[in-house]
């Protein structure tokens, strides 16, 4: 028993070793005094992060990746509540078809899916537009949001919806004040989940951006092929310490294990 | 405050062999509660979710004081209903739970803190009214559900199984003080159950369901004594059935002889209905044997094995009990038999 305990501990670590230490790489980097991108570094500067704020194309990528993923979650958010009510409460035909349909970008890579967008929105001169990735990025987030607003539904007893509308309360308010409250804990943590993957996204939005709009993690593919230095690693840092930041203030306020589990 | 009628309704299920609710009439009066009783998947939840407007009838009407609610919305109905889950609302108090309704209702707040205190107070809750649902035991949510439904005013209140959910000892008390808080209020009341006895105790007519037809309807007494047919009889306390042939000397009883009995029914197979309390252990009369006894303190029910058939034989426990082998006999009076349709007919 006290064998496998150690033993247990140590693969643990080791699993966690090799998650983190790519990340702690990336942060020694990020101080380091150089102009390129060298490892082990050879002196402490706070400089790249300077250089970061310093940067009008990472400042520009960040206020468009800001922009493009605030719409994202909240139309993800609108579309996810709406279609998740509609598999969970009513079946009808071809409802086992369209849950899948929603799941299925999550199957296929983000390369054809890019590609398959670009074809797509090329001739309506969506390419390039806010509007364009928007959809592109709630096509990549309806899956996650889907999954943790069907899941918040499926535990909600509908027997107090149906004594809320009983006693008065219209669709629309039954909705807003007992179906909405009850979820809640999914819809945050599809909220969290959609802001993030679309913040993060890179493959699909390189498709679909360029000039006008240049999303912060293209940018930073940009960036990486020009001049690789070490305000590549700040960036990537400031960027780890914005998603920890986010969920922490989620796990915080309500929990987002328990969302996610909920 | 109210007179609720449902005339003809039917719901049918798509795709289903045949209908949840096939054709059940039904008239409540002002300040009456009904019981639907019957087996589970009898209709009777169907036809209650239906008067709430929770369920879309296929056909028929459903009125309160002669104004037609087919067609109007669940939300518009102004009934009270009280559920089998108590389907409280979790993120909010018993106050705020209780202040749903007059929410809805846009009552003035002043006008509704007040209501919801008094409510509360009914129910003995007045002291929980800031407490979370979580943290109340099954019969305070309960009392609780009970009181959001009535401090609306409801025209008719609405129960749906309200005690299946609750230990025995707490549905005892529960029946009382929603029998007494309906009383009270006046309230016209249809109450959803599958238990004889909450049908028996609490209401003032019974409907019993089977298969989406109101088998019978009537006073908890005229239920009991004179049932319609054999399921009536069987689903409501215990009996003695008899499967003969009534003729103009009463119904033979193959085995048993003449029941000699008199009945309007046409002659023909016939199934006879005797209680079990109303057979008596006698000096003399039909010779019989104990098969089993069972004493539950202020009574003894008896099978006695006699002429051919088991006879279930209730009696107020005095003495010892007999015990299995025992030679009995059996008599009762002949006005106590009663003449239904045949078994397979119904």
């Amino acid at each position: 028993m006290r064998t496998s305990g150690w033993v247990q501990r140590t693969v643990v670590s080791l699993v966690y070793a090799f998650l983190w230490l790519p990340i702690l790489v990336v942060a020694v980097v990020s101080v380091d005094t150089s102009t390129f991108l060298r490892f082990p570094p050879q002196g402490f500067s706070l400089e790249p992060y300077h250089t970061v704020f310093t940067t009008p194309e990472f400042t520009t990528g960040l206020v468009s990746s800001l922009i493009i993923a605030v719409f994202t979650t909240v139309v993800t958010l609108a579309v996810a509540i709406g279609a998740s009510l509609a598999f969970t409460r009513h079946t009808f035909r071809g409802s086992g078809t369209a849950q899948s349909f929603f799941t299925s970008p999550l199957l296929v890579p983000n390369i054809v899916l890019g590609l398959a967008l670009l074809l797509l929105f090329a001739p309506l001169g969506l390419t390039d537009t806010y509007t364009g990735l928007v959809l592109a990025h709630v096509v990549l987030c309806l899956p996650y949001a889907i999954r943790t607003i069907t899941v918040s539904l499926s535990t909600v007893d509908v027997a107090g919806e149906d004594a809320a509308r009983v006693l008065g309360a219209s669709p629309w308010t039954t909705f807003r004040r007992v179906t909405l409250p009850l979820i809640r804990p999914g819809v945050v943590a599809g909220a969290v989940l959609s802001f993030l993957v679309s913040f993060d996204e890179a493959v699909v939005s390189l498709f679909l951006s360029g000039f006008d709009i240049t999303p912060l993690p293209v940018t930073l593919l940009d960036h990486l092929e020009t001049q690789a230095g070490p305000e590549v690693a700040a960036l990537s840092m400031l960027l780890i310490a914005f998603s920890l930041a986010a969920v922490l203030a989620v796990e915080r306020a309500l929990g987002l294990g328990r969302s996610l589990r909920a | 405050m109210a007179e609720l009628r449902v005339a003809g309704l039917v719901k049918r299920y798509p795709g289903a062999a045949s209908p949840a609710v096939d054709g059940v009439d039904l008239t409540v009066e002002q300040g009456e509660m009904l019981a639907l009783l019957g087996p589970s998947g009898c209709g009777k939840t169907t036809t209650l979710r239906m008067i709430a407007g929770l369920i879309e009838p296929t056909a028929g009407t459903i009125s309160v004081d002669g104004r037609d609610l087919t067609r109007t919305p669940v939300h518009k109905r102004g009934m009270g209903m009280v559920f089998q889950s108590f389907a409280l609302l979790p993120h909010l108090t018993v106050a705020g739970n209780v202040a749903f309704g007059l929410d809805m209702r846009r009552l003035p707040a002043a006008e509704k803190k007040k209501r919801v205190a008094e409510i509360l107070d009914r129910v003995r809750l007045g002291h929980l009214a800031e407490r979370r649902i979580g943290q109340l035991s099954g019969g305070q949510q309960q009392r609780v559900a009970l009181a959001r439904a009535l401090v609306v005013n409801p025209s008719v209140l609405l129960l749906d199984e309200p005690l299946s959910a609750l230990d025995a000892q707490l549905r005892e008390s529960l029946r009382t003080e929603i029998r007494e808080m309906q009383q009270n209020a006046g309230i016209t009341a249809v109450f959803v159950t599958h238990d004889q006895d909450e049908a028996l105790s609490m209401a003032d007519r019974v409907a019993v369901m089977d298969n989406g037809r109101v088998a019978q309807i009537g006073t908890p007494q005229e239920i009991y004594e004179n049932p319609a047919d054999v399921f009536v009889a069987t689903f409501i306390g215990r009996a003695n059935l008899f499967d003969g042939e009534l003729t103009a000397s009463g119904v033979v009883v193959p085995g048993l002889g003449t029941l000699p009995v008199t009945s309007d029914r046409a002659h023909g197979p016939v199934t006879a209905l005797l209680r079990p309390q109303a057979v008596r252990l006698s000096a003399d009369g039909l010779p019989g044997t104990v098969r089993s006894a069972s004493y539950t303190g202020d009574q003894v029910a008896y099978q006695v094995d006699a002429a051919g058939h088991t006879f279930l034989v209730d009696t107020v426990a005095a003495g010892a009990p007999l015990t299995r082998g025992d030679a009995v006999h059996l008599a009762w009076d002949d006005t106590a038999v009663r003449v239904l349709p045949p078994r397979d007919a119904s």
